[in-house]
């Protein structure tokens, strides 16, 4: 292989179209594609879709949560909602968020390819999402689940009403979806690096995709064969979670949070990686200990592994068991802390420019640190007694979920926007919508580290009237939110056609996938580029 | 690089610069899905260790009512066609197209035949009463525990013999290809990584043959 | 399996290009399985106590490595081939060895 440009990363772009106009037209054209772009849109698509249906069932929780009776819903609906909340924000929308959208898009124009290594498959994976998803709508059209996203056993097995087996089946279709979708990233990343793109030169969002990736693959088996074992314990009666027969329900627990707990994971490794991008284009600076940030993204994925019992604390898990798992579960904490330390220190008394992508950016950092020092606490024994299945412990993984990866997804969106899109979103109201998200984050899920230290449990539908106010404040700060999050659907939508048009490189970012037009042509690169520098060679 | 033959050329996506890169994603991307498959199955093994450790005098009891020739001709039969299978890959390198549609065949039918056994023994288990939510009354006086060990045997071998049914589709599919000239010594992808698979099947079995068939056998 | 790779450029795992095996080595590893089947049926009938269980899956590791070197030939393949291969096992031992930390160290239950 020749490569005729001198210059090295710049690789000349096709005459003609990008690829949201070369192809086959109309629908098609997109819902047959092989190509990783569209594929990405599609993605988007459906998590916007499923995102909107899970804020629906956030925003009653938060309504009947208004008044200490829960007068809006009944117990059961109530279970039913919070339970179709969690199964669609986790399943449907945090763990594809970033991988399947911007990890699909930008993949390959990252490192130098012109697609991922099985098209095919990628597109297969959007299909076994679409038909998980259908699964999961249906469960709920028939009257809903009412076991919680955790779908514990015994109650999921011997004692729900509800359409549990329409639900797990729903979350083991799209459970092969991110298994495929983590198999074609390794698999690309392995074999279908540019010239000169050593490891050690990969962009981090890049490290972040591999070490995601890693963790879906060898988590997910676990999760789809746990829930298998639900339905057949449902269909048949098998057991091996039955107390009756000699079976053992914390057996369950252990099997599905050896998934998700590193599911966390999956959520959260990919936004450091977009993080990692925003913060080194926003203070134009190389990020501060590059191997350092790609080793501990290693180490999370796999220690990340190793803690799950900490959900397990008081669950009957043996406490020597308990003991182990703690100590590990402040190991992983050691990683994810160089990583803070990292972006506190590429920006320490850098020229930061603040637009919307760094607000949403600096607001990862900030919402990641409260989340996770929350998780100490959390995976302390003792206090975890007294906090476990309290409101502390759902503020503390909104924190990381919501503030963390929503946050960073969104910052992501708005940095590549010019590029997916060709158009520039407008700054203004971007910065706005950040800042709201920020504050309206807060407002809603700070007062609840209070209500759970306070005591109040989680997952119950009326409360003390002493709990009211610091739920009236919370439910006020969702409202804030919902607004925060509608906002960028709007102009986002408004700039596809009234936005202004951008350049290769409106950012003036390192990276391949700038040095490629906006839109990309479907093959990304006319000629294969040829990288002779590492990332972030930023020179102000 | 050799030149292309005719079925190589004809192979290639369009973007696609090297056969020889093709086929290493191909062999790593079946490896990782061995991985997640050996997870898949290990769930099982797990639940298994864990109440076998807690009911040893089951698991025993179990394991002996289970059909000790059976399950070792069936070890039998699965480890000749992985034997088979991997030869057939080398009779594509080789470019012996004719035997290569005879291995692969072969192999399929072997996949086959474990199938009829394993049917075999499921009804004689049915008749003897031993499949737990079906049709279970053991004879003699079986600890309490013995269904949870007729659980994991069905479940473990009932998603095996899955796995061996999509493997003989698969390895027919092959044969029919490689008949009809889809491979040959530059392309023979396909046939590698179904091969890999096949053993990954047999892998699983040499596992579940000690486990399932042969506790409690002494005294 | 139709699997079709797009966009490949040099570099990367998977560039291994191995001569085809030896009959030989396909019939001798054919044949040391059989005799290590046997003789996981005879030890299973030997009273050996837990050294059964022992022999039993120690037998099933050579079995699986002989697959895996003969049939798979993992030795050819390229490093980070190896690395998966064996991946898959390690994090089956730790579902199993932390679970295991946890029944192990439970006091006991009273079960029928």
């Amino acid at each position: 292989m020749s490569n005729p440009d001198a210059s090295g990363i710049l690789a000349r772009p096709l005459a003609g179209g990008s690829y949201l106009t070369e192809g086959r037209p109309g629908l098609s054209g997109w819902l047959a594609t092989h190509d990783h772009k569209r594929i990405a849109l599609l993605y988007g698509v459906g998590i916007t879709f499923f995102f909107l249906l899970g804020a629906v069932a956030a925003a009653l929780i938060r309504l009947n949560l208004l008044t200490p009776a829960g007068s809006l819903m009944s117990a059961e609906t109530y279970n039913k909602a919070f339970t179709f909340h969690g199964v669609v924000m986790v399943w449907f929308f945090l763990i594809p968020s970033i991988p399947a959208t911007l990890g699909n898009f930008l993949l390959p124009l990252m490192i130098g390819a012109r697609d991922v290594a099985f098209p095919r498959l990628n597109l297969f994976s959007w299909y076994l999402y679409v038909g998980g998803g259908l699964f999961t709508i249906g469960a709920l059209l028939l009257g809903g689940v009412d076991t919680g996203w955790t779908f514990y056993t015994p109650f999921s097995t011997m004692f729900s009403n509800s359409h549990v087996i329409l639900a797990v089946v729903g979350v083991f279709v799209v459970g092969f979806s991110s298994i495929l979708t983590g198999l074609n990233f390794i698999v690309t990343v392995h074999t279908m690096r540019a010239p000169g793109m050593f490891w050690f030169r990969l962009p981090l969002f890049v490290w972040a995709m591999y070490a995601t990736s890693l963790v879906m693959v060898l988590a997910t088996p676990v999760l789809a064969m746990t829930l298998a074992l639900i339905a057949l314990e449902r269909l048949f009666g098998i057991g091996i979670f039955d107390p009756a027969l000699g079976g053992d329900p914390l057996l369950f627990q252990h099997f599905f949070w050896f998934y998700s707990h590193p599911a966390v994971y999956i959520m959260v490794l990919p936004a450091m990686g977009v993080t990692s991008e925003l913060i080194t284009c926003s203070v134009r600076r190389r990020i501060f200990g590059y191997k350092f940030m790609a080793w501990s993204m290693l180490a999370i994925a796999i220690i990340g592994f190793m803690v799950w019992g900490h959900h397990m604390f008081v669950s009957g898990q043996s406490m020597y068991a308990g003991i182990v798992f703690s100590i590990l579960s402040f190991i992983v904490a050691v990683p994810s802390a160089i990583k803070v330390f990292n972006w506190v220190a590429t920006l320490y008394k850098g020229d930061i420019d603040f637009r919307a992508p760094m607000i949403y950016a600096l607001g990862f950092v900030g919402l990641f640190m409260l989340g996770g020092l929350t998780g100490l606490f959390l995976a302390a024994t003792a206090l975890d007694v007294n906090l476990t299945d309290t409101y502390f412990v759902v503020a503390h993984f909104h924190y990381i979920m919501v503030g963390g990866t929503v946050m960073a997804y969104l910052g992501g969106v708005h940095f590549w926007w010019p590029k997916i899109t060709g158009r520039l979103y407008p700054e203004g109201p971007a910065r706005f919508a950040a800042l709201l998200m920020f504050f309206g984050f807060n407002m809603t899920f700070f007062p609840q580290y209070l209500l759970g230290y306070l005591g109040m449990p989680r997952r119950y539908h009326a409360y003390p009237e002493p709990y009211q106010w610091l739920n009236v404040l919370s439910s006020a700060g969702a409202s804030l939110l919902a607004i925060a999050y509608l906002m960028p659907l709007c102009y986002l939508a408004w700039s596809l056609r009234q936005g202004r048009r951008a350049e290769a490189n409106p950012w003036n970012a390192t990276g391949l996938e700038w040095t490629v037009p906006s839109p990309p042509p479907t093959t990304n690169f006319a000629l294969s580029p040829v990288v002779t520098e590492g990332p972030y060679e930023y020179r102000s | 690089m050799t030149e292309m033959s005719a079925s190589s050329v004809a192979a290639r996506a369009d973007a696609f610069d090297d056969i020889e890169q093709q086929r290493g994603a191909s062999v790593l991307g079946m490896w990782v899905f061995l991985a997640t498959e050996i997870l898949f199955f290990g769930v099982l093994f797990a639940g298994y260790a864990i109440c076998r450790i807690r009911f040893p005098e089951a698991f025993a009891a179990g394991s002996r009512q289970t059909d000790f020739a059976m399950g070792t001709l069936d070890t039998a039969v699965l480890l000749f066609s992985s034997c088979l299978a991997a030869l057939a890959v080398r009779s594509v390198q080789l470019g012996a197209r004719r035997s290569a549609v005879w291995l692969l065949m072969g192999t399929a039918s072997l996949g086959c035949a474990f199938l009829l056994l394993h049917g075999i023994e499921y009804h004689d288990e049915y008749k003897q009463g031993l499949i737990p939510a079906l049709r279970y009354d053991p004879a003699g006086h079986p600890p309490v525990a013995m269904a949870l060990f007729f659980c994991l045997y069905y479940a473990i071998t009932g998603f095996h013999s899955l796995h061996v049914a999509i493997g003989v589709v698969l390895l027919a599919r092959l044969a029919r290809m490689t008949a009809h000239g889809a491979f040959d010594r530059d392309y023979y992808a396909p046939v590698e990584v179904t091969a890999l698979y096949w053993h990954l099947v047999d892998i699983v079995w040499i596992f579940v043959y000690p486990l399932l068939y042969l506790v409690g056998r002494a005294g | 399996m139709d699997i079709r790779v797009s966009a490949a450029l040099p570099g990367g795992a998977g560039r291994v290009s191995s001569p085809p095996s030896t009959l030989r080595s396909h019939w001798g590893a054919l044949i040391a399985l059989f005799i290590l089947l046997v003789a996981t049926a005879a030890f299973a009938l030997l009273p050996l106590g837990a050294f059964n269980t022992v022999v039993a899956l120690g037998i099933s590791l050579l079995k699986m490595l002989i697959v895996m070197v003969y049939f798979m030939r993992i030795r050819e393949s390229h490093p980070f081939v190896r690395v998966v291969a064996m991946i898959g096992f390690i994090w089956l031992a730790m579902l199993v060895g932390f679970s295991l930390t946890d029944y192990l160290a439970r006091l006991p239950v009273a079960v029928g």
